[in-house]
């Protein structure tokens, strides 16, 4: 476009003005350029970023630091170090790039400045061409060139369960009852009038809640009612079922485990080996969060109160022990002391599903104990479960109990025929 | 009418007595009969100590005395010949820093050191599948790409953590069993150490499938002679 426009031009001046002709080129030419530039070459953007993926990515990212520096602005950066031993400052770069010794050892200020700015080196790129260099730098420049990218993800705040479907039930029956008084209060009216007007004399009628029929249904309903909510209110005693409490970090299970879909036994590692599922040390936080410091909800608030707690200098990415302090969790799962429960025993032998016992984790923003972890509960399930006889090798030492499926003396086995209802099993 | 505003008096109350016996908000534990049995008297895991230590920690998890030594422990003595001692020495024998700025060294350090003393089966494999489902795929991916859902949305986005692991097959083949060991122990660059997280038996585990995913044979079970005493190998 510029050349055919300046070939234009061309016909049209004198030759006596090709001194300004030039410079006036020039500057269309440059105007070319820069326009070129702003809008990106989509071809060599997407060449970049795949070599950037497949060369740079492990260590770098445009926008975020990683093991190396955040790269955005880098072109500029190393211009601005200036020329030296007639190189300009992007040729240094394309240097560093391929051998940072090189960069080093020539002596250019701002490489030797960069290489000991981080623990770590940087590999060696020498196979790189200086143009397949300046496609990643255009990609590094313009890492949203290609519209689609996103760097973080909006979680869809997970729908919370209904729990006032008590308190409506209540509200309706309580106006049921008020639409009964007032129709009996109408009718009673009516008949007054229809008597009335029939001229008939009003037999003064006993009213309705002083009749023995009334008394009686009441005293039920008290007995009943009240019966049952002693009962229930007793039963409850001692379990926490639905509890809910405020924790120190705002975790978000439905982030990391239903979002991201991290295993549960990534963090709650324990469950499979030990008597009680590990509450995930801080350690097992910054194997992410040592790069990934901010969060769609809650910015970078809660994920600071990580690396307060474990002494994290997010900007010199250095620990400091005498600054880590424990978060005080709260237990949410307790079981009286007179119970014995086993993590391992569920998970390994019984391969349970840690939804079976703790409702769908991966959904709540916040946990809430989603058993009732009663006796009944734990019966109820240790009599309903079908041990998996067949493909799990735990149980091969039940010698009797597998010839007799063989003979089809029973059909199935639960875990209450393997001893799951014992009384030592738990209490002991 | 006022007689029948007293009589309901008692009503009301005994109504509000029932409705107080519900649970009052989520922070609530509820109540109990015997707090002493539901609530330990004795330390459980986790709980708080009334007892701070001299730097103020309250844990009740305290750190083990000096020399005390791991539950299934195995001391290094050539008199025990099986891969098992061999697994155990590793943790007694070979500490690496953590310091970052020791990596390189410490990497170099550990692959002239340890040699993969597991042996190729079957069973070991596929406890190493499991074990890497559960904690090398959110970065690593399926296949060992280094495209696992933290890098990588499933919708086609960049993910949270922006550090792209190099796929298995171009980074395994340069590295050195004791190298790989040191990385998944200690940590490498922006990934985390799994030590805390990974017995040293199921790290070898976890090495022999993600070497299955690079495309490398696991020649072990012969490096390391079962039945060779462990001070002569050295």
């Amino acid at each position: 476009m510029t050349i055919l426009f300046s070939m234009k031009l061309e016909n049209t001046l004198s030759r006596s003005k090709t001194f300004t002709l030039t410079t006036f080129l020039t500057i269309l030419l440059s105007i070319g350029f820069l326009s070129a530039s702003a809008e990106v070459d989509k071809a060599q953007w997407a060449d970049g970023k795949s070599l950037f993926k497949s060369n740079c990515a492990a260590c770098h990212n445009p926008k975020a630091d990683g093991t190396g520096p955040a790269l955005q602005g880098v072109t500029a950066r190393w211009e601005a170090a200036g020329e030296f031993k007639g190189k300009s400052g992007k040729q240094w770069l394309h240097t560093w790039i391929k051998n940072y010794n090189d960069a080093v050892g020539g002596g250019y200020k701002y490489a030797v400045e960069m290489a000991s700015s981080r623990p770590s080196a940087m590999n060696l790129f020498v196979g790189l061409k200086d143009e397949d260099i300046d496609k990643i730098l255009l990609y590094i420049e313009n890492p949203d060139a290609g519209g689609a990218t996103k760097t973080t993800v909006v979680a869809d705040a997970p729908v919370q369960e209904e729990k006032g479907a008590g308190a409506t039930l209540y509200i309706f029956v309580f106006f049921l009852l008020l639409l009964v008084v007032i129709l009996i209060g109408v009718t009673n009216h009516l008949d007054k009038i229809v008597a009335e007007k029939s001229g008939e004399v009003a037999v003064a009628k006993t009213p309705f809640y002083k009749t023995t029929n009334f008394k009686v249904a009441v005293l039920l309903l008290a007995i009943v009612f009240g019966g049952y909510k002693t009962v229930d209110t007793f039963t409850h005693f001692g379990r926490q079922q639905g509890y809910q409490p405020t924790q120190p970090i705002k975790f978000s299970h439905a982030l990391h485990a239903g979002t991201h879909k991290i295993d549960c036994q990534y963090c709650h590692q324990t469950a499979n080996k030990g008597k009680n599922s590990n509450i995930p040390s801080l350690n097992t936080c910054m194997n992410c969060h040592k790069q990934v410091s901010k969060g769609p909800k809650y910015g970078t608030e809660e994920i600071a109160k990580i690396y307060a707690a474990v002494g994290w200098d997010a900007y010199n990415k250095t620990y400091d022990q005498g600054k880590a302090k424990p978060v005080e969790w709260v237990r949410i799962h307790n079981l009286p002391d007179h119970v014995y429960f086993n993590h391992s025993q569920h998970v390994n032998a019984g391969k349970v599903k840690c939804q079976t016992c703790h409702g769908n984790v991966q959904d709540m923003e916040e946990v809430y104990q989603y058993a009732p972890l009663s006796m009944g509960w734990c019966i109820n399930c240790h009599r309903n479960t079908e041990v998996q006889f067949g493909s799990n090798n735990y149980y091969a030492a039940y010698e009797k109990i597998h010839e007799d499926l063989k003979n089809k003396k029973i059909d199935k086995v639960t875990v209450a025929s393997v001893g799951g209802t014992e009384c030592q099993r738990c209490h002991y | 009418m006022k007689k029948q505003i007293i009589k309901l008096v008692p009503v009301v109350a005994v109504a509000i007595m029932f409705a107080s016996c519900d649970r009052a908000g989520k922070d609530h534990t509820g109540r109990i009969y015997m707090p002493d049995m539901t609530y330990s008297n004795a330390y459980e895991t986790y709980s708080a100590s009334e007892v701070a230590t001299p730097e103020g920690v309250n844990m009740s998890a305290r750190k083990p005395v000096e020399g005390t030594i791991p539950y299934g422990f195995i001391p290094d003595d050539v008199k025990i010949k099986t891969n098992q001692a061999l697994l155990m020495s590793y943790v007694a024998k070979n500490h690496y820093s953590h310091d970052p700025a020791k990596q390189d060294e410490e990497k170099a350090r550990a692959a002239n050191e340890i040699q993969d003393p597991l042996e190729a089966s079957a069973e070991n494999l596929a406890e190493g599948k499991r074990l890497y489902g559960i904690n090398c795929t959110p970065c690593h991916g399926e296949k060992g790409e280094g495209n696992g859902q933290l890098i990588e949305l499933p919708s086609g986005g960049d993910g949270p953590f922006t550090s792209r692991p190099q796929p298995y097959k171009t980074l395994l083949p340069t590295l050195k069993d004791g190298a790989i060991f040191y990385s998944v122990s200690y940590g490498r660059n922006m990934m985390g150490g799994y030590g805390f997280q990974l017995s040293v038996n199921e790290r070898w585990q976890v090495i022999h499938y993600i070497k299955s995913l690079a495309g490398i044979t696991v020649a072990t079970g012969e490096a390391v002679a079962k039945t060779e005493p462990v001070a002569e190998k050295k």
